[in-house]
């Protein structure tokens, strides 16, 4: 378990090149490369205990996330090249014997909501484990399966990254996959007809705009030292960015990934679907 | 004052036999400005004279001193400037000090120069005898009339005569130059003259393409909002769209 403490801001596309470089000089590194797919599962069985006097009725269904780093120019280096195109294969047609897919090292993570509270950080308890081994077959959707959880959804995240101290920058975007399936096939596994396809990736946000988040991950939510050292780090740098990269918190009821939130959705469908 | 008190009637009596002088000509405010500039300027002339006098010999002081108490010398015998900044500093006050004279003393030219000068009846004049002639003075003190001379023969001297038209000439060159030259240099912001007139540089463009391997660039420019480096709106999602994509899968797109 770790306990990261955040703040996040968003910066518009014109304005990475001088983000990037002006956090190059701060952090005296060049940026590293984060190409993440993420997968979002939910729990498959619905889990409604009674809620009785006297007992521990606090029981929450969580979703998980499974992570891992793509290589974003999957396929042959100079198709990457000619087409200047994010693309990757979808986890929703896993197929055992795909290559890209199961050579990954998957990582599960379980977030609780952030902490409630008059804050200058956001701050969270994150749960995770990276998938060693799923078995004989190298299954992975049948591994989660056991796990109890289904695909619900997946995206991409590309940017970059620094260090800075303690504190862990990302600079990224999010992708999903287009809607116009990419025609282009790869041949995967050794025999021919494991096909998988390839597709190509789109801006969920297509003004382009780029999202900061600034973390320090601590070990505990009790170590008090740590805490405020981290908590002294981000505000320095939040200050430090000032005017360039306007740091804020992020709303925790946003972070909530609990299945059935009583706070999260509804307040959701009121405020922000009216579009 | 005693004087003034034991006989009150004698200028009562003589303000009345003759007009009251009328003094809502004379410009007294700019009379008495003019009075506080000088002894300013005096001030300031003064001690830029003893500081630049001073140190020098003090600093003549020392060497002797060291002389004296040891056989190696040290040999700087360059002659002691103040530190520039403060002369440069000194010369200013000395100069918004004349600049305000002449200032001063030129919106009043006419009135000052048609002005004859004569002390009041009741002026204590056998008090005041020095300083009603120091007033009254209209000529020149020898000594000064003597540098003014001096530097007319310098000014007319053919080696050093100053041409005052091509001075003002050149000065308004370089002024234009200087200005020209500022307008090729943008001095705020984080980008070249090049790249504003550009656009964004062609080079960030490509390494952006090389980085995110995409064709959008252009697009996504059109489409947000905000001027970059304005501060405001920017338009898209907001973070916490974005993070209840991220942790509860919400599409935030309509």
């Amino acid at each position: 378990m770790v306990h990261q403490l955040s703040l996040v801001a968003e910066i518009p596309q014109p304005q990475y090149m001088l983000s990037v470089s002006t956090l190059a000089a701060i952090t005296g590194m060049t940026p590293e490369d984060l190409s993440l797919h993420v997968v979002l599962l939910k729990p498959k069985f619905p889990f409604n205990p009674e809620i009785q006097a006297g007992k521990v009725n606090q029981i929450e269904q969580y979703r998980i996330r499974i992570t891992s780093s793509f290589d974003s120019s999957s396929g042959t280096q100079q198709r990457a090249q000619a087409q200047a195109q994010l693309e990757s294969q979808s986890i929703f047609e896993f197929n055992k014997n795909s290559n890209d897919l199961t050579s990954r090292k998957w990582t599960i993570q379980v977030s609780e909501i952030p902490s409630a509270g008059r804050r200058t950080v956001s701050s969270q308890n994150i749960y995770e484990s990276t998938i060693v081994n799923t078995g004989a077959h190298n299954d992975l959707i049948g591994y989660l399966d056991e796990l109890g959880y289904s695909l619900e959804t997946e995206f991409w995240i590309k940017g970059v990254r620094f260090y800075h101290n303690d504190i862990i920058i990302e600079i990224y975007r999010i992708y999903v996959k287009s809607d116009n399936i990419s025609t282009v096939i790869v041949p995967i596994g050794e025999k021919e007809q494991d096909l998988a396809k390839l597709y190509k990736l789109e801006l969920l946000d297509k003004t382009g705009k780029f999202f900061v988040k600034c973390f320090v991950n601590v070990e505990r939510q009790t170590g008090v030292e740590s805490i405020t050292k981290a908590n002294k780090q981000l505000d320095l740098l939040k200050n430090e960015l000032s005017g360039l990269i306007d740091l804020e918190i992020p709303d925790r009821i946003a972070m909530d990934s609990r299945v059935n939130s009583k706070i999260g959705i509804s307040n959701y469908n009121i405020s922000v679907r009216k579009k | 004052m005693n004087s003034q008190s034991q006989q009150p009637a004698q200028p009562q009596d003589l303000q009345q036999q003759q007009p009251l002088p009328d003094f809502s000509n004379v410009p007294v405010e700019a009379l008495e400005s003019l009075r506080l500039r000088l002894t300013q300027l005096t001030h300031s002339l003064a001690k830029l004279h003893k500081e630049i006098t001073q140190p020098q010999q003090q600093q003549q002081q020392q060497q002797q001193q060291q002389q004296a108490s040891s056989s190696s010398s040290s040999s700087s015998l360059s002659a002691l400037l103040l530190q520039w900044p403060s002369l440069q500093n000194q010369f200013n006050v000395i100069l918004s000090q004349l600049t305000s004279l002449s200032l001063t003393s030129d919106a009043n030219y006419s009135i000052l120069n048609s002005t004859n000068v004569y002390p009041l009846p009741n002026f204590p004049t056998s008090q005041e005898e020095n300083l009603l002639t120091t007033l009254l003075r209209r000529k020149k003190l020898p000594e000064v009339e003597n540098w003014i001379n001096e530097n007319y023969e310098k000014m007319n001297h053919n080696d050093n005569k100053i041409d005052f038209i091509r001075d003002d000439q050149f000065c308004t060159m370089c002024l234009k130059i200087i200005e020209e030259e500022i307008s090729n240099y943008v001095f705020q912001g984080y980008r070249t003259t090049e790249e504003v007139n550009k656009g964004i540089s062609s080079e960030n463009d490509q390494k952006f393409k090389r980085e995110f391997g995409e064709t959008d660039w252009s697009q996504g420019k059109q489409e947000t909002l905000g001027i970059p480096g304005a501060p405001g709106p920017i338009g898209g999602f907001s973070v916490n769209e974005i993070y209840r994509f991220i942790y509860q899968g919400v599409d935030p797109r309509p």
